[in-house]
């Protein structure tokens, strides 16, 4: 059973296991799919997280108690059978655009050489932990080891949407004009937000990506090309 | 010719439009924002007549000047007794006023508190965006086009003249007195018995670091146990972190979905407009309640959003005359 934390007076925390991996991320998403079609009422939102759900509830609906005996059956019942597998994403990447800057200084903290790093970043899938810090924003797992690298000291404002990034043992694409201390790979005709847009956000938890390197030019073509043309066709 | 409108003349920086906030939307990375203290929002609604979570305008420390371009249009202003004046009379405060075309009201300032709220008879006409319409600075959701209000912004009314009613007023609410009620955790485990011994028992004092999306509080330092990194987890308002230098920081309306930093506990719902009131050097005390006496507290108060309009005694004479 995963541990329950009371978050104030509305809120829950379902921890699942303290590491980050694929497995427990599925478990965290087979439980938020779990409550989405169960007829559970009182629940008012539900954040799905690394290895925990965060489950926003309303209290003259369901008392605390009761939802996490609610919870526990769901779970006792069996969260693998309920598993959505998520989407394949081949996103397009112009590796240095628009300047070679951010490559240069990853190629020095990594003694990668600028190939190499294209390479290894675009030769890994990534996996789509959760959306979060700015909306949309799709934090990847699954960085190849060679590529992990010290965030910058000071975040950095003024990084524009489509910019591929990695710090950390993660990556993201940005969703908006936004500040990151991550070091910027290159630039995606992908938005991950479109605001005003129906379905505003491209990304789900569970999603698959990668990344396939594209010249400026290419770029250009493929801006403002729906999403869903980067959807990749599963086997 | 534009439609009935209110136009900032020289507003202060952070105008912004805000009501009950969003929710639905934080799984992708969208805060809920809405008013930083509901209780003043539903005040200056009722005020007017409107619903307790009426998209209203929300200032901190001072309004600034507006003027009306509507035949006429009804306004109150809560959140605290701030000097308001139209066309240089002032206005008493918690009361309605109805102001004529090109008349012009200046919000200055209160004497304690920090957040105030502009409500208009009718509402403001604006867009709602992932089912509210406030506004949500940092990422550019919601109000108008997701800004802080500028000089020389219109913001359209719903109702082109004021709704033929008699002024309302209603006495000041009364000010929180009691410690600043919290639920420990969701990782009171990170800390000691003295660092939870500390949080319930020290001053703390709100400083300068405040705005909507954290308040950082100055007092004793939470030490923690051994690490202070968490693989990162949501988060709500209310919530307070614990960094590395011990100092916490209460997460508030429009701080983001989720947060690496341990969190020793949850300010209650009912208690958290509250907090935002205070300003820098004001003295906070935390009490510890259970589950069960948070839900009841956050009951009454909602209940209270609610019947706030019925606390609103009128007629009044037009304070204009």
């Amino acid at each position: 059973m995963p541990r329950f934390a009371a978050v104030g007076d509305s809120a829950l925390c379902v921890e699942f296991d303290n590491e980050i991996n694929p497995g427990v991320n599925a478990q965290v998403r087979a439980l938020d799919t779990a409550i989405a079609v169960s007829n559970l009422s009182g629940i008012i939102e539900t954040v799905p997280c690394f290895r925990s759900l965060l489950v926003i509830y309303e209290p003259e609906e369901i008392g605390l108690d009761t939802l996490i005996e609610e919870l526990g059956r769901l779970i006792h019942d069996g969260l693998n059978a309920r598993t959505t597998t998520g989407r394949s994403w081949t996103v397009p990447v112009a590796y240095g655009f628009p300047t070679d800057d951010d490559l240069l200084e990853v190629s020095a903290a990594t003694s990668l050489s600028r190939d190499e790093i294209i390479a290894i970043h675009s030769g890994a899938e990534y996996h789509v932990y959760l959306l979060g810090f700015v909306p949309g924003l799709p934090v990847l797992g699954g960085m190849p080891a060679p590529l992990h690298l010290s965030r910058r000291p000071e975040p950095r404002p003024g990084i524009p949407a489509g910019r591929v990034m990695i710090g950390g043992m993660q990556g993201f694409i940005a969703p908006m004009l936004m500040m990151t201390g991550y070091y910027s790979l290159g630039q995606t005709p992908l938005r991950p937000y479109n605001r005003g847009a129906t379905d505003p956000f491209l990304f789900r938890p569970g999603d698959r990506i990668r990344f396939r390197p594209i010249t400026p030019r290419e770029l250009d073509a493929l801006t403002g090309a729906p999403g869903e043309r980067f959807l990749a066709v599963d086997a | 010719m534009d439609g009935p409108l209110l136009r900032a003349v020289a507003p202060t920086p952070c105008v912004t439009i805000q009501d009950g906030g969003r929710r639905g939307w934080r799984r992708f990375g969208l805060a809920g924002a809405g008013a930083m203290d509901r209780l003043s929002l539903a005040v200056a609604n009722a005020l007017v007549g409107n619903r307790a979570t009426e998209a209203a305008l929300e200032f901190g420390y001072a309004g600034g000047e507006w003027t009306v371009e509507a035949s006429s249009c009804r306004i109150a202003i809560a959140g605290g007794e701030f000097a308001v004046t139209v066309d240089g009379s002032p206005l008493p405060p918690f009361a309605s006023a109805v102001l004529g075309h090109g008349q012009r009201l200046r919000i200055g300032s209160a004497a304690q508190r920090v957040w105030g709220y502009l409500a208009v008879a009718g509402g403001f006409d604006i867009p709602i965006e992932f089912g509210s319409r406030a506004t949500h600075v940092p990422t550019g959701v919601g109000g108008l086009d997701g800004r802080a209000i500028r000089a020389g912004d219109a913001l359209r009314l719903r109702a082109d003249r004021a709704p033929n009613e008699p002024e309302r007023r209603i006495s000041a609410p009364a000010e929180d007195a009691g410690p600043c009620r919290l639920v420990l955790g969701p990782q009171q485990e990170f800390f000691d018995e003295h660092a939870l011994a500390l949080l319930l028992s020290g001053e703390f004092r709100v400083t300068w670091q405040q705005d909507r999306m954290a308040y950082r509080l100055d007092g004793p330092r939470l030490r923690h146990l051994s690490g202070y990194n968490i693989i990162s987890d949501g988060v709500v308002p209310g919530c307070i972190q614990v960094p590395g230098t011990g100092v916490p920081i209460i997460l508030m309306r429009d701080a983001g979905t989720n947060g690496g930093y341990p969190k020793i506990g949850t300010i209650i719902e009912a208690d958290l407009g509250g907090l935002a009131q205070k300003r820098p050097g004001s003295t906070v005390h935390f009490a510890a309640v259970s589950v069960t006496d948070a839900q009841a507290a956050r009951r009454q108060f909602l209940a209270r959003l609610q019947l706030i309009a019925e606390e609103v005694a009128s007629p009044l004479p037009d304070p204009l005359t």
